[in-house]
């Protein structure tokens, strides 16, 4: 294809012939070839910077170097605005850009967009293998992972016992919750020691202090500072921790394969505290007031009902009440009396009326009324005895009779003139 | 609470145990199955539990220890 160009440029017959190339045609060429290379258009470079420098237009120029060559690179004004690092002379980085040609110096050129620290790009492809293995493992799964217990008395850290991650951890807990222990298992944290420290930390706190929760926090930093953060023994000694960890390491961009295993991720080592009291002594204070008033008023409820209960039973008491029933027997009793008075008069009154009824009967049997009509009764002197029938008279008998005004006396003659 | 044990002493509880038994203890005066005396006696105890954690919080500090080997050394931190 770039022969094809230069061809079009340039018929083959002239090109056959003698004619030289210009600088210019050769470089240009050269560009165009360089250009259109897709390996030369995106590429990282390692090396170490030199012959550095920074003129007032804002871009900046240095040669990359080896131990068998060198490169001149440029970073344009407007990369330079986005650097993640800046570069120094003697620094071994990794730069990414493209391969363009300097036509007028002759001299093929790095345009950088992109500038690491040398050896990232090995770690970044570290980190992914251990973190794939890891997951693949099941080290970061969610159902693995513990809840953070919502009350906590101990508390452990494992941090620089130095760093500032640590005063402000500290500075975090007493704001939040003053009535925690704290247990600091110090430790490196970064360095060649860090991760064989930090897995110790992890593991003397668990074993010697038991606590409810542990932090495994650091401050912000490179990612090499954060590296022993990624060690599969921290990772592990993590997963295996009894006491549920909070991890607050690096900045909140930052994450690491500690991160990922915690059971909880905190974007800072304050964050971490924060996450780690998520009941403050103020709630506590408001809870403790709360259960106070449930006990006042459940005392007073309780009286008010035992008081009422009391009401009652005293109404019911008195009911039942001695005097009362005396009462009731009094009044029992003038009810009797009342009745018996009354059956009493009753019985009077028809003892009366009886009275003057057999009076009147008695009255029409009054044999001297029957006198008073002419009748006479007869009785006999001796005996004083009724005369009713002839056979109780003999002859010479002297009777009495009775009439209406008096009485004269007779005495019977001979029975035969009577009896014929 | 356990009735039959005598109770501990309120000064020797923990915020935690003094405010948990304070709980249990509105939790059983509320159910209202104790003798009014008894009652009395709960209550009583209550408010010195509630007194015993107010104190706790309004005098709780820090305390910070470092791990130093197996041993565990106190830390002044300010």
């Amino acid at each position: 294809m770039n022969k094809g160009m230069l061809a079009n440029m340039y018929p083959p017959s002239l090109f056959k012939s003698t004619i030289s190339l210009t600088v210019s045609e050769l470089t240009r060429y050269l560009r165009q070839l360089m250009e259109s290379d897709e390996i030369l258009q995106n590429v990282w470079v390692q090396g170490e910077i030199s012959n550095l420098s920074r003129p007032a237009s804002g871009h900046i120029y240095f040669t990359l170097k080896d131990s068998g060559a060198s490169l001149r690179c440029v970073v344009w004004r407007s990369s330079a605005a986005r650097l993640k690092i800046s570069p120094q002379d003697g620094m071994g980085i990794e730069a990414h850009g493209n391969i363009n040609l300097y036509e007028s110096a002759g001299q093929y050129q790095l345009n950088i967009d992109t500038l690491r620290p040398k050896g990232e790009g090995a770690l970044h492809q570290e980190f992914m293998r251990l973190k794939i293995l890891l997951e693949e493992e099941g080290l970061f799964d969610n159902d693995r992972k513990r809840p953070i217990p919502g009350s906590i008395k101990r508390i452990g850290i494992v941090t620089s016992p130095t760093g500032a991650a640590l005063q402000d951890m500290l500075n975090t807990l007493k704001r939040r919750n003053p009535m925690l222990e704290v247990f600091l298992a110090g430790t490196a944290v970064q360095g060649d020691g860090a991760p064989d420290g930090l897995v110790n930390a992890i593991q003397i706190l668990n074993q010697i202090v038991n606590p409810d929760l542990i932090l495994v926090a650091r401050g912000g930093g490179s990612i090499e500072d954060l590296w022993a953060f990624n060690d599969e023994r921290v990772v592990r000694a993590i997963v295996a921790s009894q006491a549920p960890v909070i991890t607050g390491i690096g900045h909140e961009t930052d994450f690491t394969l500690s991160d990922f295993a915690a059971d909880l991720r905190a974007p800072t080592p304050t964050a971490a505290a924060e996450l780690a009291t998520s009941v403050t002594m103020d709630e506590m204070k408001d809870q403790l007031e709360h259960a106070s008033s449930m006990l006042e008023s459940a005392v007073n409820d309780m009286l008010g009902i035992k008081r009422n209960e009391t009401v009652d039973c005293t109404t019911r008491l008195q009911y039942c009440s001695p005097s009362r029933r005396i009462q009731n027997s009094w009044q029992g009793l003038d009810t009797m009396t009342r009745r018996m008075l009354a059956t009493q008069r009753h019985r009077l009154a028809l003892e009366a009326t009886r009275l003057e009824g057999v009076k009147e009967h008695l009255s029409s049997l009054n044999p001297m009324d029957v006198l008073k009509r002419g009748y006479s009764i007869v009785t006999r002197d001796l005996d004083n005895g009724l005369i009713t029938r002839t056979e109780q008279v003999s002859a010479g008998d002297k009777l009495s009779v009775r009439v209406k005004n008096g009485t004269f006396p007779v005495q019977a003659q001979s029975q035969d003139q009577e009896r014929s | 609470m356990n009735k039959k044990s005598e109770p501990i002493d309120v000064d020797k509880l923990t915020y935690e145990e003094a405010f948990s038994e304070l709980i249990a203890l509105v939790e059983a005066l509320e159910s209202d199955e104790h003798p009014l005396d008894e009652t009395m006696i709960l209550f009583e105890r209550g408010q010195a539990l509630s007194h015993r954690c107010s104190t706790l919080l309004d005098s709780a500090e820090l305390k910070v220890q470092q791990l130093s080997g197996k041993n565990l050394v106190d830390l002044d931190v300010d």
